[in-house]
């Protein structure tokens, strides 16, 4: 099964631009969706999580046309969203069962049996009786992943699912996602690279409302193979590398920044040839 | 000092305080402008604008204020909190005391602004052009700044204070609100426990708010007095006003000292965040179990039940709600427990007074309740941030919204229970066993409860269409607000405008819901239907995802209504709107009912029309013959009557005229007549063939039926039911003559429909002839024999004035046959109910108790009140004509006992459930029955002429003829606590007299003259001229006047009476009880006993007198004492007993404000003081006795 979005746009009343004729497919297995912070990836992934309407084009989950037929789409949904609360008094248990009663499974055997299974997935089972206001912001986001998972999802979302975590607890997050079957779309809404690099075979790109690359990240990085090139500098010289080279990232190391350009050719004065990472990938993309 | 410019000038930038004073100003204006809108009750006679009015609204409004100032101190203090400014704020290093108190005080100085629309309001409303130049006074500027510096600074301060503390130490908007309406109601209770006398100081001090202060310390001022005083900030006044500031303080003192700059270190429930330590393997799991996803029918029912039961589970365990539900009982308790009557007495705690009280004391919470989680739980999904998964989820919408109104409904239905429970626990711990589950029922878990859930369909329409918690709470307030006033402005009139209202209802023990039920029913059944239709509307409007604005909302709802379940929108829209067609059909096609405003109009024609034929010479009832068929389960009833009437004037008479009254339809046929007018059914002429010569009589027959059809939107007329049908002889027969009674009597509207100013009584006039004809309770006959054939069904039993004459079954109905024994006033009633009869005969005269067989509490003190009273009359006054004394239940749709000759018909509601236990207790039955029954000689053979003074010889006389019976039975002290409520009475009721208080021989049929002061003023003649000598008038009286044709009599004859029999010494008496308002002030100040060594005990007491006359606004002149003024002396008094035995007890002629009196006596004296029974009207009634000091 493949999610196609086709040209699709979506403008807010204050006439921001969020999805500006967005077109791309999105197959099974892990897909990741890279973006900075305010680049329209929220509003694509409620759209299709039929929390949002759009202005006009398409979304298809195979034959299911994700704008009309809502209920239907809910069906097959594993969302988990960027940020998101539970009731207040309410352990995990309590919590992942009524969401399991809401998806519609409603046999009181089965859905205890699955309610154990995913806290013991995610880990979380000996916190079961815990209330979730007072989990760390890791334990949050797998009790959130073990939600997503309730129903034999077809299709699942997450939304920005490692902002704010610790190094640890987002390798711990990774394992967990990259346990969710090949068999399902997993979109995974993100700002950092990292995230896409360790987790996803294919990946896009949008910023600012439109959708700049599309496809595998081996892709990607070929395209800037030999054309990123990096050099240490002083502050002050920050200025006037921008002016002169296609700056497209700067980063302290010990202090000093590391500068990366992208040139066909060999720019000369100091630089040395860099490994193209995603990161370039990224900050390429956007910036151009 | 910088917090505190700072706080107001960002407060002057924000509208809040403009708003808040425009709001209050405009109210007040409202209040001074109109009559119609009243802050605190009506003021009566005085001044709008007058010092008393000036303190009383600001005394009142700074309590309702509470609110207001409750935004601002709340804003003010956890604005940092909110905005997370403290972070920044905090890192600084300040004082936190010049931080905290700067923003305090910066706040309270804001909050004190919009009280100040008080004065402006006032200030204003006197302006208006059309205001009435009469009742507006100078403009007391003192009076507008002692309000500003007693009241409302204090006011705010307390009320800042408290609300300080709670902001500051929970930082929670909700728990602060929820502190402040906890603060309205325990403030409302310490009210009520004024209302008993012996607590009052307490009273006076409790209140945080001075308002119960104030209304105690000036309950006796008069008219003249609240125009012209401002109460001083001295004594009581004062000390309340420091307790409350110095409380203020330590509040605001706590607070500072608790508060902590750290972030919320006191917080109540610290957050734990679970420490992990586990590392997470990387072992691969199993793959989770199958599941089936089902949305079924019956699937979907599971999902509805878990999602009613987490929704209730999320309201209950909220600390709000608790906290309210605990506030509400709190307050609900203590009315539920102190049921109270009049003359400080409880009633039995019977299932409709509890009913009442959960009415009165509890709903209000309820409802707030229903405010606060109606929206809460709408809102719950996105206050927890919960809902995008929420609305992922693959559930149906409408479980969503179900669910939440079924979980508030659960919750209602929850806390009415707990509401029945209480009472019901009550009523078992007072010992009161006859609980009627099926009333509590029907009223509270049927009526109101489907009542509330109309309320909470609103309240989620207006939270699932409008985007903002805070504006759709504000929304259903206003709604709420406007709902119950904005109909009633515009005079629409109809239940069916009006959200969510039914005829009102009063349950009856006797008749039950009775008339009311069909009305609810349909009523219910229409607005029920409207609510589906909005709550199928919310369902599409429901925001679920996050297309939030009202545009895209609107387009979901149009989307909803074409889809396959907008069909139900159309079904039930059609459902309502034959409902609608229904219930217009009952209540405007075959009921009409008249708005009041058309009412209004109607007696203005009325007036305007025919006031010309007003006193013309017309013929005068003579003797009645009626024939009732009476079918109580249909309300209907057939009246044929006929009448001779008699032209007792010195004119022929050629048309004969007659008044005629509404809930009838009535024929009238005189033979040989013919009607030329007939104006709306209200009057009509008829043409004599030949004119009526003097002396000559014409009989008059009529019909009148009254029929009961459908329902009405208000059930007008309650006098003919299932149980309990009472109506009286006006009520059916058309009136001979033009009626002044059916004038418009409302002052104001009488001048707004440029009607001449009412005169309440005719002057009075000593030897009055051609102005004495009519007597005060009818212009259109006199003395009249009655006879009565009256049919009812067959378990009831029907009574009409005099004996039965025979009584007989036909078709399953009883039959009977009464008549009058003796000839009697034109005012008379026919009762028919399944009554229980007490029946004993006593000298002759059958006594007799009509009850319903629940209510047997009181029956034989009734029974025991007639035979006394008889005893008592016979013997002083004469002979009882008649030969049966009858008390008749009714029901409780009206609340008095009444007496017509023989009858005297008492409501279920007052002395059938009254309880007397208490030895101390004012038998309030047996002085009710006793009043009554001196009705039937002071107005049933003595009746007065329509003149000032009129009451004096019936209610006046009746009064004192129950005080004596009473005294015989229940001894003088019984009598001191009945006096001290009347006296009580009488001085807090002059304060609001409407127009002028007279002398009691001018009385113009004002209760708290011609009850209250008539008691006193009768008392103390008795006491001043002895029994005998009272009662030798009385009876001359009688002798001359009792059943006379016209002239009726006047209180000259009475005031003459008693001057006669009064000695030259006391004459000055007859003067100041019943010709001038005169009241005095005594007061013992010093009380010293020296025993002196013959054993004797020398007495010296001190006091002053003082004797004033008032006008009648109440403003007082002093005049010389010359009074015989009684002293007193009492022992100490034996266990638990009040007062001691009475040592010395003589009149002494005083005739200086300052006394010294030495007494001898022979026993040690504990008490000593002036008038100590207090039977003078005396202006200050507790200073009277004093303790002796000595040795």
């Amino acid at each position: 099964m493949e999610l196609i979005i086709n040209n699709l746009c979506k403008t807010y009343p204050n006439g921001v631009k969020a999805l500006d004729d967005v077109t791309f497919t999105i197959p099974t297995g892990m897909f990741g969706l890279l973006g900075p912070n305010g680049a329209g990836k929220s509003t694509l992934m409620r759209t299709i999580a039929t929390l949002q309407e759009a202005d006009s084009g398409s979304v298809f989950l195979g034959d299911l046309n994700v704008l009309k037929e809502k209920q239907k789409v809910r069906q097959l949904l594993g969302y988990l969203p960027q940020e998101f609360g539970v009731y207040p008094r309410v352990t995990a248990f309590e919590m992942l069962d009524h969401i399991a009663v809401l998806k519609g499974i409603v046999n009181g055997k089965e859905r205890k049996s699955l309610v154990d299974a995913l806290l013991e997935r995610v880990n979380l089972h000996q916190h079961r009786k815990k209330s979730i206001s007072g989990f760390s912001g890791g334990m949050k986001q797998r009790f959130g992943i073990a939600q997503s998972l309730i129903g034999n999802p077809k299709l699942i979302i997450v939304d920005e699912p490692t902002a704010g975590l610790d190094p640890g607890e987002r390798n711990r997050f990774y394992n967990l996602l990259s346990e969710i079957g090949e068999q399902v779309i997993v979109i995974l809404s993100t700002h950092i690279v990292q995230d896409v690099r360790e987790l996803c075979p294919n990946m896009a790109i949008i910023d600012k409302g439109k959708l700049l690359f599309s496809g595998k990240p081996e892709a990607a990085l070929d395209t800037l193979k030999g054309k990123i090139w990096e050099k240490s500098i002083s502050k002050d010289e920050i200025e006037n590398h921008n002016k002169s080279f296609r700056m497209i990232s700067s980063k302290l190391v010990s202090g000093k920044p590391l500068i990366h350009i992208f040139s066909e050719t060999d720019p000369g004065s100091g630089f040395k040839q860099a490994e193209a990472d995603l990161e370039d990938v990224f900050f390429k993309t956007i910036h151009a | 000092m910088n917090f505190f410019i700072f706080e107001i000038k960002y407060w002057l930038r924000q509208p809040m305080v403009y708003i808040f004073f425009a709001i209050n100003a405009l109210l007040v204006f409202g209040a001074t402008y109109s009559d119609n809108i009243q802050i605190g009750g009506s003021f009566g006679n005085i001044a709008k604008n007058a010092p008393f009015v000036i303190q009383k609204y600001y005394s009142i409004m700074s309590f309702i204020t509470l609110l207001m100032t409750t935004s601002f101190i709340l804003a003010s203090t956890i604005r940092d909190f909110a905005n997370n400014t403290y972070q920044i704020l905090f890192t600084t290093p300040l004082k936190r005391a010049s931080y905290l108190l700067g923003r305090f005080f910066g706040a309270i100085t804001i909050a004190v602004i919009p009280l100040l629309g008080v004065s402006l309001g006032i200030i204003i409303g006197c302006l208006m052009p059309d205001m009435d130049p009469e009742k507006i006074g100078p403009i007391y500027w003192e009076a507008h700044l002692a309000a500003i510096y007693q009241l409302a600074i204090p006011n705010t301060l307390f009320s800042g204070a408290v609300v300080f503390m709670i902001a500051a130490l929970t930082r929670n908007t909700i728990a602060a609100f929820i502190g402040s309406l906890i603060l309205l109601l325990v403030t409302g209770i310490a009210g009520a426990f004024a209302r008993d006398l012996n607590q009052e100081w307490l009273a006076i001090l409790m209140d945080p708010y001075g308002t119960s202060t104030f209304t105690i310390l000036t309950k006796y001022w008069t008219v003249s007095q609240k125009n012209n005083l401002v109460l001083p900030l001295v004594s009581l006044y004062l000390y309340n006003r420091l307790l409350w500031l110095g409380i203020s303080s330590i509040l605001v003192f706590i607070t500072v000292k608790l508060f902590s700059f750290t972030e919320k270190a006191s917080s109540p429930k610290k957050k734990q965040i679970i420490d992990e330590t586990v590392s997470v393997t990387t072992h691969h799991h199993q793959p989770l179990p199958a599941v089936n996803a089902s949305f079924t029918a019956s699937a979907t029912r599971i999902m509805l039940w878990k999602r009613i039961r987490y929704e209730i589970s999320g309201i209950i365990k909220s600390p709000a709600f608790i906290v309210l539900l605990i506030a509400g009982l709190m307050n609900f308790l203590p009315s539920l427990i102190i049921s109270r009557g009049g003359y400080g007495l409880s009633t039995h705690p019977v299932t409709y007074d509890m009913i009442d009280t959960i009415n009165g004391s509890f709903y209000i919470f309820l409802i707030a309740i229903i405010i606060i989680y109606s929206g809460q739980l709408v809102w719950r999904e996105r206050e927890s941030k919960f809902d995008e998964i929420y609305d992922t989820t693959p559930h149906p919408t409408w479980i969503t919204y179900l669910s939440k109104f079924v979980a508030m409904a659960l919750v209602i239905f929850i806390v009415q229970l707990v509401c029945i429970l209480t009472s019901i626990t009550v009523q078992l711990s007072k010992g009161f066993t006859d609980i009627r589950p099926e009333v509590y029922i029907d009223s509270i878990l049927i009526i109101d409860f489907s009542g509330f859930l109309l309320l909470v369909v609103i309240a989620m329409f207006l939270h699932s269409l409008i985007n903002n918690k805070y504006l759709a709470f504000f929304a259903f307030v206003i709604f709420l607000v406007l709902n119950s006033l904005i109909w009633s402005l515009m005079e629409v009139e109809s239940n069916m405008v009006q959200y969510g209202s039914e005829p009102s209802y009063t349950y009856s023990d006797m008749n039950g819901f009775g008339p009311f039920i069909k009305g609810i029913f349909w009523f219910r059944m229409y607005w029920a239907l409207f609510a589906v239709v909005l709550a199928l509307i919310s369902i599409f409007a429901w925001a679920r995802g996050k297309e939030l604005s009202l545009k895209s909302k609107l387009g979901f709802i149009f989307t909803g209504i074409r889809s396959r379940t907008g069909k139900l929108v159309g079904t039930f829209s059609v459902l309502w709107i034959i409902t609608a067609g229904f219930v217009y059909y009952n209540t405007q096609f075959l009921n009409t009912y008249k708005t009041s405003d058309e009412y209004e109009k109607l007696q203005v024609f009325y007036e305007k029309s025919f006031k010309k034929y007003e006193g013309i010479n017309q013929p005068r009832a003579t003797g009645f013959v009626y024939n009732i068929d009476l079918f109580p389960e249909e309300r209907r009833v057939a009246i044929k009557g006929s009448y001779w009437a008699q032209n007792k004037g010195t004119t022929p008479i050629d048309s004969v005229h007659f008044s005629l009254l509404p809930d009838f339809e009535s024929t009238i046929r005189i033979r040989g007549a013919r009607r030329v007018e007939n104006h709306r059914d209200v009057y009509r002429i008829y043409k004599l063939r030949d004119p009526l010569l003097p002396g000559d009589s014409i009989e008059i027959e009529f019909t009148a039926d009254y029929i009961a059809r459908g329902f009405e939107n208000e059930v007008r007329f309650t006098s003919i039911v299932d149980n309990g049908s009472f109506f009286n002889n006006i009520d059916f027969t058309p009136q001979i003559g033009y009626q002044p009674s059916q004038e418009l009597q409302d002052r104001d509207k009488r001048k707004k429909n440029g009607l001449k100013e009412i005169q309440r009584m005719p002057a009075l006039e000593r030897d009055c002839n051609a102005h004495c004809k009519n007597n005060y309770l009818s212009n259109n006959a006199d003395w009249v024999n009655v006879e009565t054939y009256f049919s009812t069904s067959g378990d009831q039993l029907a009574i009409a004035p005099g004996s039965l004459v025979k009584e007989w079954k036909k078709d399953g109905r009883n039959y009977y046959h009464y008549k009058l024994d003796h000839k009697s006033v034109n005012f008379y009633s026919f009762i028919s109910a399944r009554f229980n009869v007490l029946k004993t005969r006593h000298n002759g005269i059958d006594v007799e108790v009509y009850y319903d067989s629940k209510h047997t509490y009181n029956i034989d003190k009734m029974e025991k009140s007639m035979q006394k009273s008889l005893d008592y009359y016979i013997t002083n006054y004469g002979p009882y004509y008649h030969k049966q004394v009858r008390i008749i239940e009714f029901p409780r749709y009206a609340s008095f006992a009444q007496a017509f000759p023989g009858t005297m018909p008492y409501s279920e509601g007052i002395g059938f459930i009254a309880k007397i236990e208490d030895e101390e207790d004012i038998d309030m039955v047996f002085y009710v029955v006793a009043h009554e029954m001196g009705h039937q000689y002071w107005a049933h053979q003595v009746m007065s002429a329509e003149m000032q003074g009129a009451t004096m010889l019936t209610e006046t006389f009746a009064q004192y003829s129950a005080l004596m019976v009473m005294e015989k039975e229940y001894g003088r002290n019984a009598m001191k606590k009945f006096l001290k409520y009347e006296m009580d009475n009488y001085l807090r009721a002059r304060g609001t007299e409407r127009l002028k208080e007279l002398p009691l021989m001018k009385v113009e049929n004002q209760g708290y003259i011609h009850y209250r002061k008539g008691s006193l003023v009768m008392y103390y003649l008795r006491e001043m001229i002895g029994e005998e000598n009272v009662n030798k008038s009385l009876r001359k009286i009688i002798t001359e006047y009792a059943y006379q044709e016209p002239p009726y009599p006047v209180s000259h004859v009475a005031v003459d009476a008693f001057r006669e029999n009064t000695p030259d010494s006391l004459k000055y008496i007859i003067a100041d009880l019943f010709e001038t308002i005169t009241l005095y002030n005594n007061r013992t100040k010093n009380v010293t006993s020296k025993e002196l060594k013959s054993g004797k005990y020398e007495l010296t007491i001190e006091f002053s007198s003082q004797k004033f006359r008032a006008d009648s606004l109440g403003k007082e002149t002093e005049i010389p004492v010359n009074d015989w003024i009684e002293v007193g002396v009492f022992g100490k008094p034996e266990g638990n007993k009040k007062t001691g035995p009475v040592l010395y007890r003589q009149k002494h002629h005083i005739t200086r404000t300052e006394n010294t009196i030495k007494l001898l006596l022979d026993k040690k004296p504990f008490e000593a003081g002036i008038d100590p029974m207090n039977l003078m009207v005396d202006v200050v009634s507790d200073d009277n006795i004093k303790e002796v000091v000595g040795d």
